[in-house]
């Protein structure tokens, strides 16, 4: 049998030659064919739609800036309430609770400055505790009327594990607005909440209530 | 602002191109389309979805006025025409569709002597017995230099069912002794 090896090429320039046959035995004199109106008339609405199609792409791409404009005020919006959510496991014990929170990542913003944006009535600042960086360890400790205390505590979260003490005490998951973390109601009614926000870690504990304390807790900024 | 212009400057050129494939070939398309269906009413609408086809492909059209338009053009047109006919002729089912068969001159132009003569007489002989449906896979392919999933988009086939008629036609190729590198 004959045996030809022939490259793509040259094999598409055969096949060119093989149409070049085709067209002229086929189509050398095409008679004009008298198209039926209905033909004619789709054939009208199929190239129409391309002649205004500028007007309409123009349109289709404002429309396509604005979804763009929305979309990205939604992922703003999103980016903003994700940040502070943060995963994290509490292990019950005896005498203590380990909390474990996901070590947060990137760099602190050094010297930050953290307001309480609510303080119980009858509540005055007694004591200041500031230790700089590198933990930028900050206290705050309010007293008032009938022994009532209040500590707010915040300091750069760097160990992933937490120890509280929970002895006489039940710890359970808390989630808040602004943060997320655990709550601790001892049985003497202290109440604690633990939570990290971005880079910070936060404590706020007093004998002013669970309301109250978690009214404190989410002022924190 | 830049943006929406360049995107308007391609559709312009599409759509002159369209009309102008619309005016140079629809008599040759309807004539490409009856000699399948023998069916004015049918023919018609065969270039008519033989158009919408083009209209999708149009990147695959360089020069309007070219015999290699000529044909890429013909192949959809007739390729349409055939499932019109499968899906409103079924009781012809004997029916050879040898319309597209041609009578090999003795004499053609030969650009290049690229391969002898003999060969190319041969090779187009082989061509020539193929049924039209591996033919026109291997002139998208070789020919036109489609790809694959182009091809499947010419012939509104599947990707896998293009890959199996070209496989199949290399194959054809190879028992006739013809092996394409």
């Amino acid at each position: 049998m004959r045996k030809i090896k022939i490259t793509a090429d040259e094999f598409g320039k055969v096949l060119s030659i093989y149409n070049d046959i085709f067209l002229k035995t086929h189509f050398q004199d095409v008679p004009v064919h008298h198209f039926s109106d209905d033909f004619n008339n789709k054939m009208d609405k199929m190239i129409k739609p391309s002649s205004s199609s500028p007007r309409l792409k123009k349109r289709a791409v404002i429309i396509f800036a604005v979804a763009i404009l929305i979309i990205s005020g939604f992922s703003v919006n999103i980016g903003a309430t994700r940040e502070p959510i943060l995963d994290f496991i509490v292990k019950p014990h005896k005498e203590c609770s380990d909390i474990i929170f996901f070590e947060p990542e990137g760099e602190v913003e050094p010297n930050r400055k953290f307001r309480v944006g609510y303080i119980p009535d009858g509540l005055v600042l007694d004591r200041v505790g500031d230790k700089p960086s590198p933990e930028e360890f900050m206290s705050l400790y309010y007293i008032g009327e009938n022994k009532k205390w209040l500590s707010v505590k915040r300091f750069i979260f760097k160990d992933c594990n937490v120890s509280i003490d929970t002895e006489d005490a039940e710890c359970t998951e808390l989630r808040m607005d602004n943060g997320c973390g655990a709550l601790v109601v001892k049985k003497n009614g202290d109440v604690m909440i633990v939570y990290v926000k971005g880079k910070y870690y936060y404590d706020v504990c007093g004998n002013i209530g669970y309301d109250e304390i978690k009214k404190v807790a989410e002022s924190m900024d | 602002m830049i943006g929406i212009y360049l995107a308007m400057i391609p559709e312009e050129d599409d759509k002159r191109k369209f009309e102008r494939i619309y005016a140079d070939y629809k008599d040759m398309m309807f004539k490409a389309a009856n000699v399948i269906l023998n069916d004015t009413y049918l023919s018609e609408d065969a270039v008519q979805q033989a158009f919408l086809r083009i209209m999708k492909q149009l990147n695959c059209i360089d020069k309007i006025d070219s015999q290699k338009t000529k044909n890429f053009i013909t192949i959809v047109v007739r390729n349409v025409a055939r499932t019109i006919y499968t899906l409103y002729k079924k009781d012809f089912e004997h029916w050879v569709d040898d319309s597209v068969l041609i009578d090999l001159p003795a004499e053609y132009d030969l650009e290049e002597d690229i391969i002898a003569k003999d060969d190319v007489d041969f090779i187009l002989k082989v061509i020539n017995s193929f049924p039209e449906v591996y033919r026109e896979v291997l002139i998208l392919k070789y020919f036109h230099t489609l790809k694959d999933k182009e091809i499947a988009d010419v012939l509104h086939i599947s990707n896998s069912t293009a890959r199996k008629r070209l496989q199949r036609a290399r194959e054809m190729l190879k028992e006739r002794g013809i092996d394409v590198q």
